[in-house]
């Protein structure tokens, strides 16, 4: 039987479901609908990093590891503290599904208002007003709930999810013809230009990529089909391995945003890039240095080997 | 295996033996193979009691001799027996029948917007209490648990229209009546059960010994 019911996968489902039947029995307009859809995001959070593995939520800052031991059925506490919402949100960009930078931004957010709602004196949702980010969080709930091996009527119910379903599906539409339109907009702007002005954009993209210091890989772009750095997340990385006589190591990614330096498209969101079929996760193969990777130090192996030889 | 109807167990939840006189855990060992599972049983003796001295959060606490609502039984560990065995020790004909139910019709009811497994249930337990809907898939992924008992289970949400009790009475239950060593089977995590009303003359004829099968392998 499972003793850690703070940290339970099915308990912490269950309450985002019980959270969000109580945020559609209220009035869409009243202030306690984007209240209770809140708190089952958070849960629905939650419970995404507790079906992967309970001790993702045991909070380990007070150097004590009860909270672990909780989370792994060995301990039993009063009161198991768990990570704050921000910390789930920010592990969940690091687990193997498409919660991205974008989406624990926005989930943030949400979760701020809230809590501008219950501990100030200011009102929650004021300038963040439900309709502006409900078909996103239907959106986000779609990647929490995949990652879970469930779908939107299993957490909605089966009218809710219908509605929600439409939206997503408009929403992507939407967006989709927001980025085509832009990338051409992008392409007749470069097709306007001269054959030395193209060249030399495009000699100068090279510089601007490096100095943004994020990773990336190149790709053509897809609106003037010049060299384009798609930057990417890295998910997780496999166990690096010896590989002949060099250390190679596999890293899964996700991409986040494109921006072409030739023709000035820029795509800020994983959103646009699924809708423009860019969102696929890739594997890109490393290989370390093994000398950097096990942190040797030449000289002083060499002075070793030296002194060795003296003897 | 040609002790019990597998065809049937599989099919409608449920199956009898019209008399077995061999030993429970032989029955037991017979079933787990021909299901490929491996099971801790968990024995104990029935017998119809007065709601005195009973606590309320047992049904015989809560109806006596009194007919039982439909039930599955263990509702309130997060994992129930996945079968129960109901074998009759007792000597003559008992006229209360213990009556069984299959809910998946009222699951199956696409036409309604909110369906009944859209509702949350606390599950009292004390310490070990926890939420889940009716028919859960999120305690074992990709298995279906389903269960109900109103006596430990508390709905906290508007949900769906229809009182889940009250679609059950709608439902035609399969009356079972005991006789000395016959043997019921039944499937925990989709039929529920319940007992017909016991006369005063019935309770010392009625007698049931009753074999909880929980799966080793969620167990541990």
């Amino acid at each position: 039987m499972n003793k850690n019911q703070a940290f339970n996968y099915n308990s912490l489902f269950t309450k985002a479901k019980l959270y969000i039947d109580r945020a559609f029995s209220v009035n869409r307009e009243s202030e306690l609908f984007p209240f209770w859809i809140s708190l089952s995001l958070e849960f629905l959070a939650r419970s995404t990093l507790a079906k992967i593995s309970p001790t993702l939520l045991a909070d380990t800052s007070t150097n004590n590891a009860e909270n672990l031991l909780y989370a792994l059925d060995y301990e039993s506490i009063q009161n198991p503290k768990s990570i704050n919402i921000s910390s789930v949100f920010d592990r969940l960009t690091k687990v193997d599904i498409k919660f991205t930078i974008s989406e624990k931004n926005l989930c943030n957010k949400i979760v701020n208002e809230r809590n501008t709602e219950l501990h100030s004196g200011m009102k929650g949702y004021e300038d963040f007003p439900v309709n502006l980010w409900l078909k996103d969080f239907y959106r986000i709930c779609k990647i929490l709930l995949d990652s879970q091996g469930l779908k939107l009527k299993d957490f909605l119910g089966i009218s809710e999810a219908a509605a929600a379903d439409v939206m997503i599906k408009e929403d992507v539409g939407k967006i989709k013809k927001d980025v085509m339109d832009r990338i051409q907009a992008c392409k007749r702007k470069f097709l306007k230009l001269g054959k030395g002005q193209k060249e030399k954009l495009q000699k100068e993209s090279a510089y601007k990529i490096v100095s943004v210091g994020k990773e990336f890989k190149m790709i053509k772009c897809p609106s003037c089909k010049s060299e384009a750095p798609l930057y990417f997340q890295v998910i997780s990385e496999s166990q690096p391995r010896l590989d002949g006589e060099s250390i190679s190591q596999e890293k899964r990614c996700l991409p986040t945003e494109l921006h072409c330096y030739a023709c000035g498209l820029d795509i800020k969101k994983y959103v646009e890039l699924e809708a423009i079929e860019l969102g696929s996760q890739f594997t890109i193969q490393n290989t370390l240095d093994p000398v950097e990777y096990h942190g040797i130090d030449v000289e002083e192996l060499a002075a070793e080997r030296m002194e060795y030889m003296d003897e | 295996m040609e002790l019990i109807d597998l065809k049937r167990l599989k099919r409608d939840g449920w199956a009898e033996i019209g008399s077995y006189t061999g030993s429970m855990r032989l029955l037991v060992s017979e079933l787990g193979k021909s299901l490929k599972e491996d099971f801790d049983m968990e024995k104990s003796v029935l017998t119809p009691k007065s709601e005195s001295g009973n606590f309320k959060i047992t049904l015989s606490g809560s109806f006596g001799f009194d007919s039982f609502p439909y039930h599955t039984d263990g509702a309130q560990y997060q994992i129930p027996p996945r079968y129960i065995i109901l074998k009759s020790l007792g000597n003559g004909e008992s006229k209360a029948a213990t009556l069984l139910v299959d809910p998946i019709s009222i699951f199956k009811d696409h036409k309604k917007s909110f369906t009944v497994n859209d509702d949350v249930y606390w599950v009292k337990g004390g310490k070990n209490s926890f939420y889940t809907t009716l028919l859960n898939k999120t305690i074992i992924s990709g298995l279906f648990i389903f269960r109900y008992n109103p006596v430990v289970m508390k709905k906290l949400n508007l949900g769906s229209k229809e009182n889940f009790s009250d679609q059950l009475g709608l439902l035609k239950p399969r009356r079972v009546l005991w006789k000395k060593n016959k043997t019921l089977i039944i499937d925990n995590w989709r039929l529920l059960h319940g007992r017909e009303k016991v006369n005063n003359d019935e309770v010392k004829i009625r007698k049931l010994e009753r074999t909880y099968l929980f799966y080793r392998k969620y167990n541990e």
